[in-house]
């Protein structure tokens, strides 16, 4: 059940990026999935801390660079 | 990966160790991420790629405002939505179908994974069509940078899909049949091939898809 609440979580993300009015909103909501595919589909959850902190910062770092760049 | 390199079964089935399925909890160990290790070298090779990517998309989008607006008035919101979720949701069921693999219910894994299949090759059937379409108007190579842009940056995302496709058709097929050398890396290396498809589209999305 908790699996099928990660599929709404990234549907119900992906509809709100679309109706993001600006990008650094659009980065926020890519960086939650990227999160959550990371943690749930590549099952970070369960791997190295270092690993998954590596994950973690490269979705941050791409949003933040992404809206940096794009604003 | 090593464990289960050198333990595979006659029907293909993981290692049934306590805690072979990371979901279930306990931390793993550095070299021993889920899906293991060489296909994570793979798939931050490809992450780094594509973060290149995103960053040229992005400075595109900046340094040519007219250029971005033209593009997004030719770009159906709907249609990067709908693309969104064919992909999440044939992930989501890849990542079932590991769950069920790791729980040794090959039949089920199988017909999750053909399921992502299916669903994938729907992504496929759209995105060929819009390719069609923006073709047909013009929005091509050489017509911008921005629709260079486009078409070379969501179609380096296609190549990867079709690969992905391939080797999750091929780990679908063989699966139950025929005993796998690396059980971890032909199931959930795979399945991890197909998670960065999805990666790589969460931040393609919004570049073309959001003004």
């Amino acid at each position: 059940m908790s699996r099928v609440l990660v599929l709404l979580a990234l549907l119900a993300l992906a509809t709100l990026t679309v109706a993001s009015a600006s990008l650094a909103l659009a980065m926020v909501f890519a960086a939650l999935k990227a999160l959550v595919v990371g943690a749930f589909f590549m099952e970070l959850r369960g791997a190295n801390r270092l690993h998954a902190a590596a994950f973690a910062g490269w979705a941050v770092l791409v949003a933040a660079g992404v809206w940096l760049l794009g604003r | 990966m090593a464990s289960a390199a050198s333990d595979p079964k006659a029907d293909g089935a993981p290692p049934s160790a306590p805690g072979a399925d990371p979901a279930a909890g306990g931390a793993r160990p550095l070299d021993d991420p889920p899906g293991g290790v060489l296909l994570w070298i793979i798939v931050t090779l490809e992450l780094v790629t594509f973060s290149m990517v995103f960053g040229i998309v992005a400075w595109l989008r900046s340094t040519d405002r007219e250029g971005f607006a033209a593009l997004h008035a030719a770009l159906d919101p709907r249609l990067g939505l709908a693309l969104t979720v064919l992909l999440f949701v044939s992930g989501w069921l890849v990542a079932e179908a590991v769950h069920a693999f790791r729980a040794s219910a090959l039949e089920r894994a199988r017909r999750l994974l053909s399921l992502g299949v299916a669903v994938g090759l729907g992504f496929v059937a759209l995105k060929s069509w819009d390719f069609g379409e923006k073709a047909r108007a013009g929005h091509w190579l050489g017509a911008s940078d921005l629709w260079d842009a486009y078409v070379l940056a969501t179609g380096f995302h296609f190549a990867h899909v079709l690969v992905a496709l391939v080797l999750l058709s091929w780990v679908a097929l063989r699966m139950g049949r025929r005993p796998f050398g690396d059980p971890e890396t032909a199931v959930a290396g795979t399945a991890l091939f197909w998670h960065m498809c999805d990666l790589a589209w969460i931040f393609l999305f919004p570049l073309f898809f959001v003004a």
